[in-house]
């Protein structure tokens, strides 16, 4: 009889391991990072790193489900801001075996259906165009950037109270006409406030004609959505001809390109108003300090590469930097919230992660922008680093972000 | 279910010292829910932390679509929540809700995850954050104050109205210091305005108090027409619970419209016979002292229950001042009603199932065989 209750214990032993589980496996998942490495290293720089900071630390924490223990894998690939590549590169990941994909927004309009089928999201972390991200098409587009929509809001209804009549100039980039579009949803009620729409060559040395048109027109204030590159060419002709007008722009404004062109001569960058995404919440800026400490102890600091008037260097803040590395996070909570039973784009829907700047981060049913409008606010340029405006309700709520070293 | 309060309030009067001189009591919070009741819930994690500006108000008006026979074949809430503080905002609104979108006059757009709806943004003094959630019918449909029966009999139509808002609640009773619970009932007849930010209140008491149960309903306005025939009705607070409207030779396509309003007991918190006050009937003999705590105690709770079911949907602010009112339609068509998705089986269950039912039949035999050894 001994040998036989011994068989029984066995059993039931084994029985019990069966219900109890058994020991979790440890995988590894595969991040991509499609960004423009090669052509605009600083967004692709920031937009990597974000994630890679991130995935240090999800990895340290440890990202488990009830199966398994998740290891997360970075691997970059260089879209060079074509459209065209980066359709290739989606595919490259998908066959590597990418579980998500974090993009700059380049040619996601195409690449998103062939991420869909492979059941991928894309989470974009850069380009605020309106049609990228939408809940029903692509139902695998996410992002955590500042929308145009609510740049262009925020822009019109800072500019409108205050009887200025703008110029809406735009560069001919895909960035460029996006932003044309939102600007004219944002202004269409107020066609009064507008003196005239313009294009601008992306790339031009010389904008002075365009500028000029603008004068005639009968323009008191610049709008500028573009590149770096084209805000700082309208500044240098506007400023060159004696033109002391009003400037507004894009968060394309924070880009260190701009402030390295207009190194000489920073007094024409003063004044220059540009709206963005909010880098703190209303619990104050530690949270963002501690986010951009931990990221200059990995990278070092974003060097703006110019100076203040008493030999200061700037440095940019790590704003969207935090954006990758906030996507990172909310699909963290999703794997660990839901696993794989549960198309991933789904779980991100259903879960918010604290942000770098310790607001919640997360998207819904309805909505896939993780940044939402309200939190657009717009910063003033003094003296090559910027300041939130006061006289917006948002803006004179925040605190100056540390720029200098 | 009896709620947390009521047993808080039962165990401290516990606590108190038989024969002690008059002690402190707490009396029902008009913030304590009774159970089962709104404000609806839901199964959700949406978020996890609240920032809500204090002071948001709520005012939402639930629109019950109902068939031929009164049953509720479609929930419709429109919550208008208005912010009146500067600053950030990050909340849920949980219940079994189906869909939401925006309603006119909202100066923001509703987030949807399951069963709660997110909002989160800035409000820059002030902000109205208003929404039309669509709920499933099954779980929403039994927290809804009134039961509407329509029956035709051979020459009319009838309509019966049921408020089925009662729920179990601790009334306490026993011996009162009197002057100190006719305060207490003067004070929350003065605080009814004040509705759920009414301060708490004590009474004085000689020796721990008992308790009984009793149904506690929050009185309801009804106003309506049916078929053309217009009627109003107070049910509870003193009034019965349930009316009846005949309509006779109504067509067989006949309409209903009602209001019901959960209102304050007022009657309950009146004095009697004329006197301004509850004080001042004390003084007259005009109210038997022996009565007056479990009088503030139902009442109190009574108020409680009325406040209850002006949250249908929840107010982020509990303390915020809420309002709702329900409005009972005929539907045009019957709505579908929306049922839950069901939960993923996953793999993990199914993989319970067939080990649970291998262990079964594996310790069933090796029994079988130890028996026989």
């Amino acid at each position: 009889m001994r040998p036989v209750f011994a068989a029984a214990a066995l059993a039931v032993a084994i029985v019990l391991a069966g219900c109890g589980g058994s020991d979790k496996q440890e995988k590894q998942l595969l991040i991509a990072v499609d960004a423009p490495f090669s052509r605009s290293p600083y967004i692709g720089q920031t937009i990597a790193r974000g994630v890679e900071l991130a995935v240090s630390e999800i990895n340290q924490a440890g990202l488990g489900t009830n199966d398994a223990i998740y290891k997360l894998k970075v691997k970059r690939y260089d879209n060079a801001l074509s459209p065209r590549k980066a359709l290739s590169n989606v595919r490259r990941a998908i066959s590597d075996g990418a579980v998500a994909i974090v993009d700059d927004g380049t040619g996601v309009d195409a690449s998103w259906e062939v991420a869909n089928k492979g059941k991928v999201p894309i989470c974009i972390t850069y380009d605020g165009g309106n049609g990228l991200v939408d809940v029903e098409q692509p139902p695998n587009g996410f992002r955590v950037a500042p929308t145009d929509r609510g740049i262009s809001f925020k822009l019109a209804e800072y500019t409108i109270p205050k009887g200025l009549k703008l110029a809406l100039m735009h560069d001919d980039t895909t960035y460029g006409q996006e932003g044309a579009a939102a600007l004219d949803q944002a202004f269409d009620g107020n066609p009064e406030a507008v003196a005239v729409k313009l294009a601008l060559p992306a790339g031009a040395t010389d904008l002075s004609p365009q500028v000029l048109r603008a004068r005639r027109a009968g323009a008191t204030a610049l709008l500028v959505w573009g590149q770096a590159s084209t805000i700082a060419e309208v500044l240098i002709a506007a400023r060159g001809a004696g033109w002391n007008v009003p400037v507004f722009a894009p968060s394309s404004a924070e880009d260190p390109a701009l402030r390295q062109q207009l190194a000489n001569r920073p007094e024409w960058l003063d004044g220059l108003t540009f709206a963005t995404g909010r880098m703190t919440a209303e619990l104050g800026p530690d949270f963002f300090y501690a986010f951009q400490s931990r990221f200059e102890s990995a990278y070092g600091a974003q060097k703006v590469g110019v100076r203040t008037s008493d030999g200061k260097p700037v440095v940019a803040p790590p704003d969207y930097a935090m954006y990758s590395y906030d996507c990172m996070n909310v699909l963290a909570q999703a794997i660990r919230q839901f696993g794989f039973d549960k198309d991933l784009s789904k779980a991100l829907e259903q879960v918010s992660a604290r942000g770098a700047n310790g607001d919640e981060r997360g998207f819904n049913e309805h909505n896939h922008d993780g940044v939402i409008d309200d939190d657009v606010f717009l910063a003033r340029f003094e003296d090559m680093t910027f300041k939130p405006v006061k006289d917006d309700p948002l803006s004179a709520t925040l605190p100056v972000i540390q720029q200098t070293r | 279910m009896i709620p947390r309060a009521a047993i808080a309030c039962l165990l401290l009067a516990a606590a108190l010292p038989a024969a002690a001189d008059a002690a402190p009591i707490l009396l029902p919070s008009v913030r304590a829910p009774l159970s089962p009741g709104p404000p609806l819930v839901g199964s959700t994690t949406a978020v996890s932390e609240s920032l809500v500006p204090l002071g948001t108000t709520s005012a939402e008006e639930i629109r019950v679509g109902v068939d031929a026979t009164g049953k509720p074949v479609s929930v419709v809430v429109v919550q208008r929540l208005r912010l009146s503080k500067l600053g950030d905002y990050t909340f849920a609104v949980p219940g079994p809700i189906a869909g939401v979108e925006a309603a006119p006059g909202s100066d923001s757009e509703p987030g949807l995850r399951h069963d709660a709806i997110v909002w989160a943004g800035f409000s820059p003094g002030h902000k109205t954050l208003a929404a039309r959630v669509t709920t499933r019918v099954r779980p929403a449909a039994p927290l809804l104050p009134l039961r509407v029966t329509l029956t035709r009999t051979s020459n009319a139509l009838v309509l019966r109205g049921e408020n089925v808002t009662g729920a179990s609640g601790l009334v306490l009773v026993g011996p009162v210091q009197a002057q100190s619970a006719a305060a207490a009932l003067d004070a929350t007849r003065r605080n009814l305005r004040a509705g759920a930010v009414a301060p708490d209140l004590f009474v004085d008491v000689p020796k721990s108090p008992g308790s009984k149960e009793e149904q506690i309903s929050a009185p309801l306005e009804v106003r309506g027409d049916l078929a053309g025939k217009r009627f109003a009705s107070r049910l509870g607070d003193g009034d019965p619970l349930a009316f009846e409207v005949s309509v006779p030779n109504a067509p067989p396509n006949a309409k209903l419209h009602l209001t019901v309003t959960p209102v304050a007991p007022e009657r309950l918190l009146t004095p009697p016979r004329g006197a301004a006050t509850w004080a001042e009937a004390l003084r007259r003999g005009l109210v038997d002292p022996a009565t007056l705590l479990a009088k503030v105690s139902l009442a109190r709770l009574t108020v409680a229950r009325s406040l209850q079911y002006s949250t249908y949907l929840a107010n982020p602010d509990v303390r915020g001042r809420s309002n709702a009112v329900y409005v009972y339609r005929t539907a045009g068509k019957t709505a579908a009603v929306a049922t839950a998705k069901p939960e993923d089986a996953g793999n993990g269950t199914l993989r319970a199932i067939l080990v649970a039912t291998l262990a079964v039949l594996a310790t069933g035999g090796l029994v079988v065989l130890w028996a026989n050894s």
